[in-house]
């Protein structure tokens, strides 16, 4: 039982931060350069907890160090209810993931809101904003397949080929949550330094750092179990490690979009894309 | 009415360069600029006047690392001048040589820095990738990569050997296949066109009226260039194109600056064709007449001029440098008023500022800031 | 003799992003550009400007080489016990004092400077 619980919490942290290692790694590669290591995320993180993280004069510590573990804990409880790692038998539940997914992004905006620095308050505007954004599709998606196979088990395999369109509109969403390029506006480094992470360190930071990386396993492996086969292992890492090659690509091909732009690009882009095949499903 | 402040500090991870820019935003939108510099005095000056003419050039050339050879090779020019000595073709070939592979790794760390700020960076390493070649070639031709020490008071220090020029060739070959690569790329990438068209518009007028310089002002169709004016060196025997852009924004800035990477590869091919055997330096007569010259040269960002005076000793009496990014810092306000927060790095960037040879004197006052005018300079003489 | 680059934007010809994406799946499959420095040695060219060697048996100890250095860096003692000092630390090389050199002792070769962590290691006393 208590080697249960602790497989079960150890195994969606090591695989997010393998999943952030090989994206650096691989996107390192594509810039022609050779690259951090693998475990790198790992080692940064264990060398950030032993850092001291600064409290700064205006805002509440107690309350960012809990925000930042709250974050943390929402996204591994998603991570109980996956297959493969479902040890403690969590019933699968769509509304319990659309409402843990917005409730950690919340948790970094309200971090943001918490600190008296302009650069936070910025960069936490802008991720309400692109929240405006990515969250309907997502909630559009994942509510159409909760009404449909009401549980885990009836979902069929392979959806990719019946709901194309719902794929490529997922791809985007996911890019758009995860925070990469094009849609990293909420950390924009280049004009308002670190956005919304600007006034943490030590321990916040890692576990802020933590809850990004958690937040990318848990977003390519739904993208995966819902659009893909998960009955089968092999199936499962195969369709994961595509899906994480597109957040890649799209990571080093692009540039990053100012905050209109990109509001403008997810609505126009992916909410007629998501019409197209709810309409071609339900007819 | 703004409702915020936010400092773009001196030190600040989008820009390199310590500048201080209060801007007050209303929301998103930038409502008014005000800017302070003189974060990086080092007392150039004042240095300048303590050793004699000959040990200058070494410290001219460390004023700036990135447009080194130009403000060493203007130093040297205008002490020519004063002491009236003619130096050999040869000399002058190589000179032109050295600058124009200069402005070449200048505007490839330009075109870097502008992926950086838009958050390509992809673009920024493939850029520095290849400036790796021009750096080589740099390493062949004087012995270090970024300030070469090249010049010295009536010619050149080193000589270029038949060897080095085959590879100096083979270099530029490799270049004009990335370079023509990067100038596709900026005409048909659909995110740089959304981040920099549009942006930072200056007007021909405005070029006029703030005495801009560099590809700035060549960006809004002010046809300036001081190789084609003052026709130092052997430019007047070299044809080659002054590239100008008719909008004046961005995006237009970026095409120009382009462009003229392989206008200065065409250069540089051309002065090696024209070069003979003879002669790289001649020893110059030590008489220092009491005289003052001014000397121009086009470095990388603009138009950077050198004021020296001397007063009959082997020491100068009055050095004044005046960089091309002082004179383009007057355009901050225009660039950036009316446009939103995440133009900003965007617009200062397509600037090309290299403040590490910008300062301007301060004198304070009874504890209030007064900045000084070039006449006031003129009567402050060093002893 | 001058070039305007003429570009003619269109409304509906936004652009793509194929010319990055083919240079980054190209990318994937060529060896990285850059090396491990220090773990990978590098071999710098003929006529770099690098360390600071002195050959005992040349020297006559004129000292051209101490008047003509821009930072002082060369310190020469002619007296009965013949001193040579150099401050690597100050040192721009620059390559005056071999250009000046009458002997040919002194030669900037093509290695790097060593790394010291303090002021005083800098100076080096050669006998």
């Amino acid at each position: 039982m208590i080697m249960n619980i602790i497989e079960v919490l150890l195994v969606p942290i090591f695989l997010g931060f393998i999943y952030e290692g090989i994206l650096r790694k691989i996107s390192a590669r594509m810039q022609n350069r050779i690259g951090p290591p693998i475990w790198q995320p790992l080692l940064d993180f264990v060398k950030l907890l032993s850092k001291e993280s600064f409290e700064v004069v205006g805002s509440h510590h107690f309350l960012i160090s809990f925000l930042s573990i709250l974050s943390v804990v929402s996204l591994l409880v998603i991570g109980f209810t996956f297959p493969f790692i479902n040890l403690l038998n969590f019933r699968w539940d769509f509304i319990l993931v659309i409402y843990l997914l917005m409730f950690s992004s919340t948790c970094f905006i309200l971090a943001g809101f918490s600190f008296p620095s302009p650069y936070t308050l910025i960069g936490s505007t802008r991720e309400i904003t692109l929240l405006l954004a990515y969250e309907l599709p997502l909630i559009i998606i994942l509510l159409f397949f909760g009404m449909s196979y009401h549980s885990l088990l009836s979902l069929p395999e392979n959806l990719i080929f019946s709901f194309p369109l719902f794929f490529i509109s997922f791809l985007l969403i996911t890019q758009a949550k995860l925070g990469y390029q094009p849609f990293n506006i909420g950390e924009a480094e280049q004009e308002i330094v670190a956005g919304y992470l600007t006034e943490c360190s030590g321990f916040e930071l890692a576990m802020f750092n933590l809850a990004k990386s958690l937040r990318m396993f848990i977003m390519i492996s739904l993208a995966s179990i819902l659009f893909f086969n998960f009955k089968n292992i092999l199936a499962f890492v195969l369709s994961s490690f595509i899906i994480l090659f597109f957040v890649i690509l799209f990571r080093v091909t692009l540039a990053r979009f100012r905050i209109d732009q990109g509001f403008k690009f997810l609505w126009i882009v992916s909410i007629p894309l998501i019409l197209i095949d709810l309409i071609k499903a339900i007819l | 009415m703004h409702d915020m402040m936010i400092p773009f500090g001196p030190a600040h991870p989008a820009l390199p360069e310590p500048v201080y820019l209060k801007l007050f935003l209303d929301g998103e939108e930038v409502e008014d600029v005000d800017f302070s510099v003189g974060y990086n005095h080092k007392g150039i000056e004042k240095a300048l006047e303590e050793m004699d003419y000959f040990k200058n050039v070494f410290l001219s050339g460390r004023i700036c690392g990135i447009c080194s050879s130009a403000h060493s090779t203007c130093y040297t020019l205008g002490v020519e001048k004063l002491l009236n000595i003619e130096i050999p073709d040869k000399a002058k070939f190589i000179r032109i040589i050295v600058s124009e592979l200069e402005r070449l790794q200048s505007h490839l760390l330009w075109l870097g820095l502008l992926g950086h700020e838009m958050g390509f960076d992809t673009l920024f390493m493939l850029a520095f990738r290849e400036r790796e070649y021009v750096l080589e070639s740099l390493e062949l031709m004087t012995g270090k990569r970024v300030v070469h020490d090249i010049n010295t008071i009536g010619g050149v220090r080193r000589d270029l050997s038949h060897e080095t020029m085959i590879k100096l060739v083979k270099n530029l070959e490799i270049l004009e296949g990335k370079i023509e690569y990067f100038r596709k790329l900026v005409r048909k990438d659909f995110l740089i066109k959304k981040r920099t068209l549009r942006i930072g518009k200056l007007d021909k007028k405005d070029v006029e009226e703030l005495c801009l310089v560099g590809p700035v002002a060549r960006a809004s169709g002010v046809l300036y260039d001081i190789r084609r004016t003052d026709k130092y060196l052997k430019y007047d025997d070299l044809n080659f194109k002054i590239v100008t852009q008719r909008k004046g924004d961005a995006f237009a800035r970026t095409l120009v600056r382009v462009r003229e990477m392989i206008e200065s590869m065409r250069l540089v091919r051309l002065a090696i064709a024209f070069i003979e055997p003879g002669p790289t330096r001649v020893k110059p007569i030590l008489f220092f007449p009491e005289k003052e010259v001014i000397s121009r040269v086009e470095a990388p960002r603009g138009e950077l001029i050198y004021y020296i005076r001397s007063n009959g000793t082997d020491k100068p009496a009055r050095v004044k440098i005046r960089t091309p990014t002082y004179a383009n810092l007057l355009s901050l306000k225009k660039i950036l008023v009316g446009y939103t927060l995440a133009d900003v790095p965007v617009a200062v960037a397509s600037l090309d500022p290299c403040l590490c040879c910008t300062d301007r004197v301060t004198i304070v006052k009874n504890g209030k800031e007064k900045i000084i005018k070039w006449e006031d300079l003129h009567d402050h003489e060093h002893h | 003799m001058d070039c305007i680059d003429s570009f003619n934007f269109n409304r509906f010809n936004q652009g793509d992003t194929m010319r990055v994406l083919s240079e980054v799946i190209k990318n994937i499959v060529r060896k990285p550009f850059t090396h491990k420095y220090p773990h990978q040695p590098i071999v710098l060219p003929h006529g770099f400007r690098g360390d600071f060697t002195w050959y005992k048996e040349k020297c006559v100890f004129c000292e051209i080489c101490e008047r003509i250095c821009p930072v002082g860096a060369i310190k020469v003692d002619r007296g009965d016990v013949k001193k040579y000092e150099v401050d690597v630390g100050k040192c721009i090389f620059c390559a005056e004092c071999e250009k000046a050199c009458p002997k040919d002792a002194i030669d900037l070769t093509e290695k790097l400077t060593p790394v010291e962590t303090e002021r005083t290691k800098t100076i080096r006393k050669l006998q």
